[in-house]
């Protein structure tokens, strides 16, 4: 069914239906067109924002394979730290929080499951200061 | 009242199943019981939405919006302020699910206050525009927080477990829908509310609430459902 503002109404004169229609497609494109820069915003905002501190201390994961983590060193896709790609290559730089989030939780989540002490699973600030131990 | 104490309490036993993930710390839960008690109200809140002329509770829908409103901002806020590092999930590049939330909260908090005589008046040329555009912006906001919970994959965890949730929060605002469209009325053989009493259940409602999120988060770190 029509949308009843799309018919011309009874004493309403047809350059005013017009005005309106055309007002009607303005702002559904002006609509659309900020809906496409958020999303371009986004995802530049997600490629230059800086890193949030990690406190990551090696020695308690002592217990994870060090190829768990550093992939790289057995795939051949670099000798470099996680972030100098996960930070720089477009194909992968939208799914760094998702990736990096997944890979530190999702060990935790599953020591704890087991009643190990498994590490922070939820809060942010947990993990996320600055570097403390080697 | 009870229909909305029946929708929490099944929401938090959905929660609390065994496949549930394990517990986070009791603020940490309490703030997310909050959020869920948040949702449940407006779940509940889909049961009684009649036309005035229809509806003898209406003062009681707008006092439980209310509470909506305030148990999903004490979840928004209670995290920014127990946990400062949160606010990067306000931010334009934080991951979907989460602006989803962000919306699903300003679409609670703009229908609430845009339901008062006031504001309404000023943004709604009728009060059928009024009810049309309310419609739209409840069933986004509850689209849109249901894609928040999911998305997060804090609580709601395999399949099953989504299914089961997807099936509360959107059978009962659809039945309500449903039947008040093609059958009968829900609300017109209810007792009428006064003005004193509706504004006492909003209260009560509030106050259960916030228990209910307190003996979530107590039960899910003290008896460590995994």
């Amino acid at each position: 069914m029509p949308c009843a503002g799309w018919r011309l109404r009874r004493g309403q004169k047809p350059v005013l239906f017009h005005i309106a229609a055309g007002a009607r497609i303005v702002a559904g494109t002006a609509l659309v067109a900020f809906v496409v820069m958020l999303i371009v915003l986004r995802e530049k905002s997600i490629a230059d924002a800086p890193m949030l501190p990690v406190n990551f201390a090696h020695m308690d994961h002592k217990s994870v394979s060090c190829i768990d983590c550093h992939h790289n060193f057995n795939d051949s896709t670099g000798l470099g730290l996680c972030f100098e790609c996960h930070k720089t290559d477009p194909a992968i730089v939208a799914l760094i929080e998702e990736q990096f989030h997944d890979l530190c939780r999702n060990c935790h989540l599953e020591k704890q499951a087991l009643a190990e002490d498994g590490g922070p699973t939820r809060q942010c600030f947990a993990c996320h200061e600055g570097d403390e131990l080697p | 009242m009870p229909t909305l104490a029946l929708i929490c309490v099944a929401m938090l036993a959905i929660i609390l199943l065994p496949r549930g993930l394990p517990a986070a710390g009791f603020l940490w839960d309490f703030f997310n019981g909050l959020g869920f008690c948040g949702l449940a109200v407006l779940i509940a809140l889909a049961w009684d939405s009649e036309s005035p002329a229809r509806n003898p509770r209406l003062r009681l829908h707008r006092n439980l919006a209310v509470v909506s409103s305030i148990l999903i901002s004490g979840h928004v806020l209670g995290f920014l302020v127990w946990d400062p590092t949160v606010i990067e999930y306000l931010k334009l590049r934080a991951p979907l699910y989460m602006l989803a939330g962000i919306g699903g909260y300003l679409l609670v908090v703009l229908a609430t206050v845009s339901s008062f005589p006031t504001p309404r008046r000023v943004l709604y040329r009728g009060f059928s525009r009024f009810r049309q555009w309310h419609l739209i912006v409840s069933v986004a906001a509850i689209l849109t927080s249901v894609w928040h919970v999911l998305g997060t994959n804090f609580v709601i965890n395999g399949i099953l477990h989504s299914l089961l949730f997807c099936l509360l929060v959107l059978s009962v605002p659809a039945y309500a829908y449903g039947r008040r469209r093609f059958t009968a009325s829900l609300t017109r053989s209810a007792p009428p509310l006064s003005d004193d009493l509706a504004d006492r259940q909003g209260i009560t409602s509030f106050a259960a609430c916030l228990a209910l999120a307190g003996v979530y988060a107590g039960a899910k770190n003290l008896c460590c459902f995994t």
